[in-house]
């Protein structure tokens, strides 16, 4: 047992070191306000002459979120992990927890690809099994992390169910136009591509409340203040667009751009939030509704974006 | 270090006073230099004149560019690692360290010289005997070893002490220097007598008196030390009040009986013992003491000098103290377990329960009331109600058993006092205790921000630390968080040279104290976080890392002013560390076993109160969260498409239905019937549990109306679990249903009622009991012979398809059934029946029902009044009127 004076201390500033901080402090704490974690950090770090970094850690803290490596639980708590596996292809595996890198290196088979934010890791399919099942984990299909296999295909068949929802339990017409007339704008064409417009018909409709929620309501064909209606989740609001614009012939369209072993991904749309995890599982998402992926995983995303939301690429 | 040259005047008739000095290793007195060579000639002279000397803190001389050597030798005895110390080898060292030669004065008060070795003087000395670890040459020659008396009482069978037994017998306590006029050998031993049986004032053998021993058995011989009464440590089966089964008595041999007589003159308290003959074979002599030590013939400690207000950190004892101390602290901290949770009610809590106002930071909430661990809580009580005037919130009181619970509430809402719900009588006074008093409307209420992040109420607050405060209405601090209600949440960081927050605060009437030493970890982060019995955290760190504590305060502004101390708590091994000045410093601990520690930050001044860190290091930390999840029905794990009536469960029944997931890990719920509605999510406590309210909350209407649903809960690509909810009353749950909407609503059934009343307010929730859904109207009421308001009864039912809804019967409603029964009336009943593919029809006119079935005859006519009071016409009216009862 031995004390000695510490001299220095690497700075951590990059989002990827504070990664690894803020996952070792939510995992060490496994339930803990997300304020605390961020105050501690950032107390943490300043007695190492690190600047204060409040604004960074929130920042990578809501990516984590985001994410799946920490779970934002109510009353702003931030709560650890299980370990989740994700097979990539190839021997890859994407992994989510909050486990620090450091504790899975010792818990799992092979080595970090890459580590921070995102963290990919090099390890056979079998020994991985193994090595997640001792770590009461979880190995997934990215189908299954995402939730494609209990999201609805965004097609005419889905447009049906929310017919079929319309039937049995509409809303009256001009339910919510006591909340201050919502000005009710449907998703239609306008000079070859879908967009929000104040027409008089359409199916899916789109209106920002006086409480500046925005209400997604599908109806027969008038609006919502004049025909019966249902109300759709923002979820479902997401999907009906896709679905709306392949049920008229003139499905919505993403961008394909190559950049060596990166390919960038662009949709003019929002995608829903099963399709959302999947592309971001191979892909880390930028700004603008982008995402930067592998180039080997540009068909697989492609193929399935274009099953699922009927997308057609360009590029 | 080069010598210091100092500049001023000279006498040459000192120069022989001054080469003297030059020669000598220890300082001079004025009249030893200069009575020969100066004063004897009759000059007037000073050694003060000339600048080649200076006089010692004694009155003594020594040359002005010599170090003193007094301090550094005092500060290393009282360190009391020695009780003494050659000073001319010591001087010799020192010279060759500073770069000039050393001196010491022998003036020096606090020190006692003899030839070449110096020790402390008496006058610095305590009471308590100097443990030192002794050369092989010193051991038996000048140092004896030091035993508790168990232990030299315990080296019997005879021949078991000597050379061979000598180190392990004398290992656990130390050596001892001691001057006897008398050589030492190797039976002999020091140990510290116990009671005052032998204390017959001038024996010297007083309880606590440190006491030679001369071992009296050699090879299983008793060694004679040639006395006729000697006093013996002695071993039997007899029972001495005061040491058990071994005594130290004076045997006088002289008498026929073994008799082992007490010295002290109180025959009462210290009666002598008689040996009987038949426990004679018991008896052994273990030792003869040969007297106590004189204070003077004996290493002592150091005495503990302090000054007030100060906390000693300079000397090696000192610190050992302070790890001692420490490590006395930190097996409270650990070791203070709550009885085991085995199930058995007791009586009275063991411990004070507690409740107190804490805070959290702003966006966790701000203030919350914080209760528990209630350890010995009667597993009786399953709730406990947090109740202020205006407030209230019920927990479970499972969950404060063993640990501490918060949960928000708002500032205003208090004072909060306890209730458990139906034990009041059993529980009211402990739980009275646990009052917790709202915050000072007109003053700014403090609380320090700890290491878990919670603060907690402090009545002053003191630079080097960061604080939450409860702003009342009455103050007005702009960059609080508004709480509501006029009240704020301020969070500051009080660095210790902000004069400005400081003065603020001093204006807003907050009592500012000393500035305070933090303690916080660093960088590695800790692998994991514990709670203690006491419900307070601790950090776990992983076997082989190394962690980093900072040490913030800006009160060490001296290097001496701040040592750290880590202690292990199984065996009290203790380290310290001097801090290095300035606002912070980093303290790396390297090399950690296994164990439980506590670090300890500790400022000179008592007035800066110590800061503790306590900690684990273990081989297995990192323990991964559990991806598993299950959902519980009654204590049954249920599966995938469970069917049970979710209506019938208790939703105050704890057990009823309990999903166990990953700590906050979100679960949606959806509840479907013709199509999927999703009633919101929620995510799983901070044990990873939803009960049973927060799981049928989201669905609490439609478990009780729908008499089917599928109930899913989602966990995303953890899985899901659907329940099938299947609605099945029992009769007896039925016919009690039917019965109150008779009794509370028979004044709808005397036929005056509007048929729209008649069937929302009466015959709707009583179709409901029997298993329909009322539906829309069909037609209307003129459309048919006589006046008759229809309405479709609907059920949905799960079919090979999936879930159809259907219509099943009609209710029609009429003012009297003979009107309703003619054949036009049933000729159109009928109709309408075929219209909507059904067969039947309930008749209702008032309280008078029937059914009425397609092309045939009239059926039984039941007295809705009467029909729940007797069992036959109850089962006649169910097999009637009743779907799937």
């Amino acid at each position: 047992m031995q004390l000695r004076l510490q001299d220095a201390m690497p700075p951590a500033a990059t989002r990827d070191e504070l990664a690894e901080l803020v996952r070792a402090e939510v995992h060490a704490r496994r339930w803990t306000p997300r304020a605390s974690v961020i105050a501690r950090l950032s107390r943490t770090l300043a007695a190492l002459e690190v600047p204060r970094l409040e604004p960074e850690l929130l920042a990578v803290c809501r990516e984590l979120e985001r994410r799946g490596d920490l779970q934002r639980a109510e009353g702003g708590y931030l709560a650890a992990t299980p370990v989740r596996a994700v097979a990539l292809g190839a021997e890859r595996w994407r992994i989510f927890t909050s486990a620090p890198s450091a504790s899975l290196d010792a818990a799992l088979p092979g080595a970090f690809e890459r580590t921070g934010l995102s963290r990919v890791r090099r390890a056979g399919d079998e020994g991985m099994h193994e090595a997640i099942a001792v770590a009461r984990g979880v190995c997934l299909r990215p189908e299954a992390w995402a939730g494609l296999d209990r999201a609805p295909r965004a097609d005419r068949a889905w447009l049906d169910t929310l017919d079929r929802r319309l039937d049995a339990d509409p809303s009256p017409a001009g339910s919510y136009e006591r909340e201050g007339e919502p000005s009710w704008r449907a998703w239609a064409q306008h000079e070859g591509r879908f967009v929000w417009r104040r027409v008089e018909q359409g199916r899916l409709w789109r209106a920002r409340l006086a409480n500046a929620r925005w209400l997604v309501a599908w109806t027969r064909g008038a609006s919502p203040a004049r025909a019966p209606f249902i109300r759709l989740d923002r979820d479902e609001g997401t999907r009906a667009r896709f679905a709306v614009a392949v049920a008229d012939g003139a499905p919505l369209a993403c961008r394909w751009e190559s950049d060596g072993e990166r390919a960038r991904l662009t949709v003019g749309a929002w995608l829903p939030r099963a399709e959302y995890r999947y592309a971001s599982i191979f892909g880390e998402p930028v700004e603008g509704g982008a995402w930067t992926l592998e180039a080997e995983h540009r068909a697989e995303v492609a193929r399935v974006l274009s099953t699922r939301l009927g997308l057609v690429g360009e590029g | 270090m080069n010598a210091i040259v100092l500049g001023g005047s000279t006498r040459s008739d000192f120069d022989l006073a001054a080469r003297r000095l030059a020669e000598a290793q220890t300082s001079l007195t004025e009249r030893e230099l200069l009575e020969a060579t100066v004063w004897a000639f009759g000059e007037d002279g000073r050694l003060r004149e000339d600048a080649r000397f200076r006089d010692t803190p004694w009155g003594r001389w020594i040359l002005a560019g010599r170090f003193l050597a007094n301090e550094t030798i005092v500060r290393e005895l009282r360190e009391g690692e020695r009780a003494e110390i050659g000073w001319v080898e010591r001087c010799a060292e020192l010279s060759r360290h500073v770069g000039v030669e050393a001196v010491i004065c022998v003036g020096d008060p606090r020190l006692s010289f003899a030839g070449e070795r110096v020790r402390l003087a008496a006058s610095e000395l305590s009471g308590e005997p100097l443990l030192e670890e002794a050369t092989p040459f010193e051991q038996y020659r000048t140092h004896l070893p030091v035993l508790t008396l168990e232990a030299a009482a315990a080296s019997e069978p005879a021949g078991e002490w000597g050379p061979g037994a000598r180190a392990q017998a004398v290992d656990a306590l130390g050596w001892l220097r001691v001057d006897l006029d008398r050589p030492l050998n190797d039976r002999m031993f020091v140990a510290r007598l116990r009671g005052a049986s032998m204390d017959d004032g001038h024996s010297g053998l007083v309880d606590g008196a440190w006491v030679v021993f001369e071992h009296a058995f050699h090879r299983g011989v008793a060694y004679d030390s040639g006395r006729v009464q000697p006093n013996l440590l002695v071993r039997g089966a007899f029972h001495d009040s005061e040491t058990g089964s071994y005594a130290i008595k004076r045997w006088d041999r002289d008498r026929k009986r073994v008799r082992l007589e007490s010295l002290n003159p109180d025959r009462a308290r210290y009666p002598d013992i008689v040996v009987k003959a038949g426990e004679l074979d018991e008896l052994r002599v273990i030792a003869t003491a040969l007297g106590p030590l004189a204070p003077s013939s004996f290493g002592r400690r150091p005495r503990l000098r302090r000054r007030p207000g100060t906390r000693a950190l300079r000397s090696r004892a000192d610190l050992r103290r302070l790890g001692e101390e420490a490590a006395a602290r930190a097996r409270t901290f650990f070791e203070a377990a709550p009885p085991p949770d085995d199930g058995e009610e007791r009586e009275a809590p063991p411990a004070r329960w507690q409740a107190a106002l804490v805070c959290c930071a702003a966006e966790a909430g701000g203030p919350h009331l914080e209760v528990g661990p209630l350890v010995g809580l009667p597993r009786f009580v399953r709730r406990l109600v947090a109740k202020g005037p205006s407030w209230e919130h019920t927990l479970l009181a499972s969950n404060v058993r063993s640990f501490a619970l918060r949960e928000r509430v708002d500032v205003w809402t208090g004072p909060w006092s306890w209730s458990a719900p139906g034990f009041e009588d059993e529980l009211g006074a402990d739980l009275a205790a646990m009052e917790v008093a709202a915050p000072d409307a007109e003053a700014l209420t403090a609380f320090r921000v700890e290491a878990d992040s919670i603060a907690r109420r402090v009545g002053i607050v003191s630079p080097g630390a960061a604080y939450r405060f409860l702003v009342p209405p009455s103050h007005a601090v702009p960059e609080a968080s508004p709480l509501g209600h006029g009240w704020a949440l301020w969070e500051v960081g009080l660095e210790p040279g902000d004069r400005a927050r400081l003065s603020r605060l001093a204006e807003l009437g907050v009592a500012v104290g000393e500035a305070q030493l933090a303690l916080a970890w660093s960088l590695p982060l800790p692998a994991g976080w514990m709670t203690s019995a006491r419900g307070e955290d601790y950090a776990c760190f992983a076997l082989g890392t190394d962690p980093v504590a900072v040490v913030r305060g800006g009160a060490i502004v001296e290097a001496d002013d701040a040592v750290a101390v880590l202690a292990r708590v199984e065996d009290g091994e203790a380290r310290t560390l001097r801090l290095e000045p300035g606002p912070r410093a980093l303290v790396k601990l390297e090399g950690l076993g296994v164990g439980r520690y506590v670090l300890s930050a500790l400022h000179r001044r008592v007035v800066v109160p110590p800061a503790r860190l306590f900690f684990e290091v273990a081989t297995n930390v990192d323990t991964f969260i559990d991806a598993a999840w299950s959902l519980a029905c009654r204590g049954e794990t249920v599966a995938d498409g469970h069917r049970l009536d979710l209506g019938a469960l208790d939703a105050n029944d704890d057990d009823a239905l309990v999903l166990r997931a990953p700590p906050g890990w979100p679960v949606a719920f959806s509840w479907t019937v013709l199509r999927r509605d999703y009633r919101g999510t929620r995510s799983a406590g901070a044990d990873g549990e939803l009960g049973t309210r927060a799981l049928l909350a989201p669905i609490e209407e439609r478990r009780r109306r729908e008499s089917i649903g599928d109930f899913e809960l989602d966990l995303a690509e953890l899985g899901t679990v659907s329940l099938a909810h299947a609605r099945q009353p029992s009769p007896a749950a039925v016919r009690a249903g039917v019965a109150r909407i008779v009794e509370e609503r028979h004044a709808l059934f005397d036929g005056s009622a509007a048929y729209a009343d008649l069937a929302r307010l009466a015959v709707g929730p009583i179709c409901e009991w029997l298993g329909y859904e009322l539906g829309d109207t069909v037609g209307s009421p003129f459309d048919g012979p006589t006046t008759l308001a229809i309405w479709r009864l609907e059920r949905t039912e799960r079919g090979l398809l999936g879930m159809e809804h259907k219509t099943v019967r009609l209710l029609v409603l009429g003012d009297a059934l003979d009107a309703m029964r003619t054949p036009a009336a049933a000729a159109f009943i009928s109709q309408r029946c075929r219209a909507e593919g059904v067969r039947d029809a309930i008749l209702v006119a008032g309280a008078a029902w029937t059914t009425h079935r397609v092309d045939s005859s009239p059926k039984p006519v039941f007295e809705l009044t009467s029909v729940t009071e007797s069992d036959e016409p109850w089962r006649a009216f169910v097999n009637a009127f009743g779907e799937g009862i």
